[in-house]
């Protein structure tokens, strides 16, 4: 599986942290600099740059920037890029002003965006001796590093996902930002703390400033208990040369969803590629129903858990497949690109092999024989949710396309009137008016409506078979505890 | 014969066959929107999209072989454009239409 979330490498690092409780090593200097650098530009990854706008924006904004900004005198072993004065500042430990004097002197390199100094920090002094954490490195705090280090990356190569999904929560960024900046503060506080703890005195000072700098950063946060969109973003990296099924299923999904979501943001998409959306999303979630009835046969869910999955899954399969054929009324006279085509062609070979010989569907065992059922339904939700977004996506299209007078259908399927009579005479396709479709957009709507219903309820099965799963090896581990 | 001329009713003829053969290919799922004939529709709904993004065609009445003959149909008028007076990218299209014809091939067990 190469499909991660912000979320899942929390968990991990959250299980790393227990493990350093039981380490009795004390902790080298260089292990600990590396840990707190790269802690460091997670949580400023996290902040972002200070916003301007509206005033409580930026008060709200504010609010997170002065907690990294109370960071204790920062690291920069790994960080690169442009930053603002008032970092650079924090970064050199010197005032703000000072750093705009030296800027404006030219002693350090910056640039004007119109707003504010961008400095690049590979013009800042740098302690090039603080380097990236060894992934080989079997020790919990090398891991905890490059655990945080891979979630800074995630947060850097999705950050308009991010933005997206953080607005579907219809919550202010900082809102979203804050559970998940509290939880690394945690993770920090506990690994300073336990540096702290194990040693050697002599390299205590900087983890010591750390554990109290997180201490008090905590308290600032406030009440930040309920959840994050941010954790649920995921970071997909397909096999490059996939072989089994399973793979070859994973790398066809992404390699579809990014074809897709290219074709949709077109300034006129092709309403073939949103037929074929709404037909490749029909496809997905009959072979997703399709695997939670293998899943139950092979154990993997217990009971009837998956009934409500199946069943909404079947009535988005409906309102997808009516908003197929009504899109197939109209049409923007664009063309499908050719690589949204063979993604879409590789998309359907795989979920056809995945419940399908040919014509014949398999049975029960014969998907478990040559697939990993667990694995292919993770993939398969993520996709799920995918094709919700562009289906969402989608509903806003009609009325922008009719609007703009670039939705087409042949005059003889329109309203009569005068001005197409020549047009219906000699079968002319003509720009529809917008009060003239108004199924189409209802239809968008119903369809955007069942696939998120379905793609909810997709999530909940998967995520208590998990727990099924982690109740049944608790279950093995206190059977195996001897009694007292 | 202006075959150069006669191109663009050739490409029209092409997407109106492919979009016979994914109406044939929908009946044959007899609404049945797990069967691997609807997903097929779309596939070859999305070629004929390529093919002639424009094309109306009436409902067609499902018959045997229905969407072999009409891909077979679709590929002929492809095939029958001389090399470089169609779209520049006609060869790949003819490709996608041969790709699809030959697994529907392989479902039906006909050659």
């Amino acid at each position: 599986m190469t499909t991660t979330t912000l979320g899942d490498l929390l968990a991990r690092a959250d299980h790393l942290c227990r493990e350093l409780r039981d380490n009795p090593d004390p902790v080298p200097l260089k292990a600990w600099e590396s840990f707190d650098a790269t802690a460091y530009l997670l949580m400023r990854e996290l902040v972002g740059p200070a916003r301007a706008g509206s005033r409580a924006v930026a008060l709200s904004h504010a609010a997170l920037c002065r907690v990294l900004d109370a960071y204790p005198a920062p690291l920069r072993g790994a960080a690169t890029g442009p930053v603002g004065a008032r970092e650079a500042a924090h970064l050199l430990g010197r005032p703000r002003s000072a750093v705009i004097a030296k800027i404006r002197q030219g002693q350090i390199p910056a640039t004007w965006d119109g707003r504010q100094y961008l400095v690049d920090l590979t013009n800042l002094p740098n302690r090039d001796d603080v380097r990236p954490a060894d992934p080989r490195n079997p020790e919990p705090l090398s891991r905890l590093s490059c655990t945080l280090g891979v979630a800074a990356d995630l947060i850097v190569q999705n950050r308009g996902q991010l933005t997206r999904d953080v607005d579907a929560w219809a919550l202010s960024p900082d809102s979203a930002t804050a559970p998940v900046l509290a939880r690394v503060v945690g993770i920090v506080h506990v690994a300073a703390a336990h540096a702290v703890r194990v040693g050697p005195l002599s390299d205590v000072d900087r983890p010591l400033a750390a554990a109290r700098y997180c201490a008090k950063a905590l308290d600032a946060l406030g009440d930040v208990r309920h959840g994050s969109p941010l954790l649920a973003t995921a970071s997909f990296a397909p096999p490059s040369n996939p072989v089994s099924l399973n793979e070859r299923l994973e790398s066809a999904l992404r390699a579809w969803v990014t074809a897709a979501q290219v074709e949709l943001n077109r300034t006129v998409p092709s309403t073939d590629v949103i037929r074929n959306v709404m037909n490749q999303g029909t496809h997905l979630y009959a072979v997703s129903a399709r695997l939670f009835d293998a899943a139950e046969g092979a154990r993997e869910l217990g009971g009837d858990i998956a009934a409500g999955a199946r069943e909404h899954l079947s009535t988005a399969m409906k309102e997808l497949s009516r908003a197929d054929r009504l899109w197939g009324s109209v049409t923007t006279a664009m063309q499908p690109s050719h690589e949204y085509i063979a993604a879409a062609r590789e998309l359907h070979a795989a979920l056809t092999e995945t419940t399908h010989d040919g014509l014949r569907a398999y049975d029960v065992n014969e998907i478990t024989e040559h697939l990993d059922i667990g694995q292919a339904l993770a993939d398969l939700r993520y996709a799920a949710r995918d094709v919700a977004d562009m289906v969402r996506d989608v509903q806003h299209l009609p009325d922008q396309l009719l609007r703009s007078g670039v939705l087409f259908a042949p005059a003889s399927k329109l309203p009569p009137s005068v001005t197409r009579l020549h047009d219906r005479a000699t079968g002319r396709y003509v720009s529809i008016r917008p009060n003239e479709m108004a199924e189409l957009a209802n239809t968008a709507r119903s369809a955007t409506r069942a696939s998120d219903l379905a793609v909810g309820k997709v999530d909940t099965t998967i995520l208590q078979g998990k727990d099924l799963v982690v109740m049944g090896i608790s279950a093995a581990l206190t059977a195996r505890v001897p009694e007292l | 014969m202006n075959t150069t001329s006669e191109c663009p009713q050739l490409l029209q003829l092409a997407a109106e066959h492919l979009t016979a053969a994914a109406d044939h290919a929908e009946a044959n799922a007899y609404g049945d929107l797990t069967s691997p004939w609807l997903s097929l529709a779309g596939q070859i709904r999305l070629i004929a999209g390529g093919v002639g993004p424009v094309c109306d065609t009436e409902p067609v009445m499902p018959r045997p072989f229905g969407v072999q003959d009409h891909l077979d149909a679709a590929l002929t008028a492809l095939d029958s454009m001389p090399s470089g007076s169609g779209p520049p990218d006609l060869v790949v299209w003819a490709w996608r239409v041969a790709d699809l014809r030959s697994l529907v091939t392989a479902w039906t067990g006909q050659p």
